[in-house]
């Protein structure tokens, strides 16, 4: 099953998207905090990493630079974000998938992490063996 | 029947008279003079010379001796007592006037005398009395005078408008600032008709006690109706007798100062609003998340789609961020309500320090920052209104987060300690203090340290204004450990 990594430091939000993205047969693996979302990572292999930008202590962007340049997670990621605006471009640029920003409709946020994880050589799920 | 003195004196010699009268006037400091107007001879004795420091045998005994003695500016006002009593018009002459002393001084002289007889034709054949030398008490009076005229030029130039009252609330003295403030301030007038601003009675009276009052505040409208303030205070003065003999009231108009004042609260709750605007865009963003994704989820539950188990937990989702909400909402309330609601308000240290919890724990600990309130201050009520200690201590506690950002382990105290009549409000940080060099500046408005965008600068300098507003204190614990901003504030106020 594709299995993807969410984290927010809200556990309101974090708890329904998960709630949401299992409903549709995704597993999901929570984490509030960079540091223990990078823990997940050396453990575990995700299709997605779909993750909070504005975080206490290690933030959305410390975190996927510290994924991509230790190489835990080459697979698309997904910022979300309250406060995009001018940081958008930015965010892309860093060679993110996807900014999604709060709020966001329940259906845009399922179609952007489908159409994501559907990409056939990307839904790995299985234990990392290294 | 005879008297014991009458026997006493039957015994006396008139030689033993002489001696004793000439002892007694000795004792009483009296030279004795003895004027013929006729021919103007006058027979002066000893003490008469002596006190103008001339010997008896070489003075000579004629009016002359007198009159060439006494100060020219003082001569007219002695003849007029003279021909007065000479005219009948007074039981006995009597008169101050500056004689020259042999040494070159001016003294004082106190001149006493009556006409002991007459001749046929009724004129005056002698006319005799005495000189007591008053220079002491004179100078005494001069001295008196000096240190009046002084307290009152004292008084006059003062650079506040004040006014000397006596016991009754009488005008004695006013400044040129009150005049220029009040108006004429004319000697004894009543109080009441040289001040038309409110100063009560009970500082008079407490005054009337020995109490001053301390500086105050008070609102009143002036002649036209326009709102205005002034600082007044009411201390007594005291007499010789330590007896409260009036009151020195000052009555300033600070308008200006306070319109300022109110401009920089207003601005400092504008400041607070705009801070809360924009945590309020972040707090309503998630609630707003979740309210928009859980209703689809209902939806969901409602056609039948889902289990009422998720629709459960997607209806409890829904009612923890309302009540998140409320709790944000409730807090902006307080903090745009009215300035004038504040008034003379007072807080309960328990609700403030709730209120302030409720403001920033959030914010706080959704940083991963520990947060805590400690308070040995009981119901204990201290002087502000809610909104305005609240806005303090946030102001203080943002400072704090900025503070503690790249502290590992950080950690925000807010503190109540109880102490007499005041109660400190501490809000202690993990932080490692202020720079010294930053120190000065520290609560001048538009102060910062913080990157262009992320602080306005006028955080500490508008919570000093509002500490001193109600009659507290706001300063840093230079020796403490962790950085201490200390907030005192005065207890006081009812419940209300």
């Amino acid at each position: 099953m594709t299995r993807v990594l969410m984290v927010d430091d809200e556990p309101l939000v974090l708890r329904m998207f998960a709630r949401v993205l299992r409903r549709r047969d995704i597993e999901v693996d929570i984490a509030e905090r960079g540091k223990a979302a990078l823990e997940l990572l050396h453990k575990q292999t995700y299709a997605l990493v779909i993750s909070d930008v504005r975080m206490p202590g290690m933030d959305g962007l410390e975190l996927f630079a510290e994924v991509r340049s230790a190489g835990l997670h080459d697979g698309p990621f997904i910022f979300l974000t309250g406060h995009a605006g001018e940081r958008r471009d930015e965010l892309r640029a860093l060679g993110a998938e996807a900014v999604i920003d709060k709020p966001v409709s329940r259906d845009v946020f399922v179609s952007t992490v489908m159409g994501l994880i559907g990409t056939p050589d990307m839904a790995a799920g299985s234990n990392r063996t290294d | 029947m005879t008297t014991q003195l009458e026997r006493f004196l039957d015994a006396l010699t008139p030689e033993d008279l002489v001696s004793r009268l000439t002892l007694a006037l000795d004792g009483a400091g009296l030279g004795i003079w003895d004027w013929d107007p006729r021919d103007n001879t006058v027979h002066f004795d000893r003490n008469w010379c002596e006190m103008l420091g001339l010997e008896l045998d070489e003075t000579e005994q004629r009016l002359d001796t007198w009159e060439s003695r006494v100060h020219p500016d003082d001569l007219p006002s002695c003849y007029q007592d003279i021909q007065a009593h000479m005219e009948g018009r007074t039981d006995r002459y009597e008169n101050v006037h500056r004689m020259k002393h042999a040494n070159g001084n001016w003294v004082y002289i106190l001149d006493r005398g009556r006409i002991a007889a007459r001749d046929a034709d009724g004129q005056p054949a002698r006319f005799t009395g005495t000189h007591l030398d008053v220079t002491a008490t004179e100078r005494a009076k001069r001295v008196l005078e000096d240190e009046e005229r002084r307290l009152r030029a004292m008084v006059v130039n003062l650079p506040v408008p004040v006014v000397l009252l006596d016991r009754k609330r009488r005008c004695l003295a006013a400044s040129q600032r009150w005049v220029a403030e009040h108006g004429p301030a004319e000697p004894n007038a009543p109080f009441e008709t040289i001040c038309q601003r409110p100063v009560p009675d009970s500082a008079f009276e407490a005054a009337a006690q020995g109490t001053s009052s301390g500086d105050d505040e008070a609102h009143y409208e002036d002649t036209e109706g326009a709102e205005r303030w002034h600082r007044w205070s009411v201390a007594p003065w005291l007499s010789v007798d330590d007896d409260v003999a009036g009151t020195i009231v000052l009555s300033e108009d600070v308008t200006p100062l306070v319109r300022r004042r109110l401009a920089v609260e207003n601005e400092s709750r504008l400041a607070a609003l705009g801070y809360m605007a924009s945590a309020v865009g972040h707090e309503v963003n998630t609630p707003l998340q979740v309210i928009l994704v859980e209703s689809e989820e209902l939806a969901d539950a409602l056609n039948g789609e889902v289990d009422l188990e998720i629709a459960r937990e997607t209806a409890d989702s829904i009612r923890q961020t309302a009540d998140r909400m409320a709790k944000v909402v409730g807090a902006m309330r307080a903090l745009s309500r009215a300035p004038s609601d504040r008034e003379d308000a007072s807080t309960s240290v328990p609700e403030l320090l709730d209120y302030v919890g409720a403001l920033v724990s959030n914010r706080v600990e959704s940083r991963g920052i520990r947060f805590t309130i400690e308070s040995n201050a009981g119901d204990q009520r201290v002087r502000g209104s809610l909104p305005e200690l609240g806005q303090v201590l946030t102001n203080l506690i943002n400072n704090a987060l900025d503070a503690v950002a790249d502290v590992d382990n950080a950690w925000i105290q807010l503190v109540a300690r109880a102490d007499g009549d005041e109660v400190h409000l501490l809000c202690v940080d993990a932080g490692a203090g202020v720079a010294p060099e930053h120190l000065p500046r520290l609560m001048q408005p538009f102060f910062t340290t913080k990157p262009v965008g992320q602080g306005t600068g006028l955080g500490l300098s508008i919570s000093r204004a509002v500490a001193q507003r109600i009659g507290g204190r706001l300063s840093l614990d230079a020796d403490a450990e962790h950085t201490t901003f200390r907030f005192t504030v005065p207890v006081g106020g009812a419940a209300r």
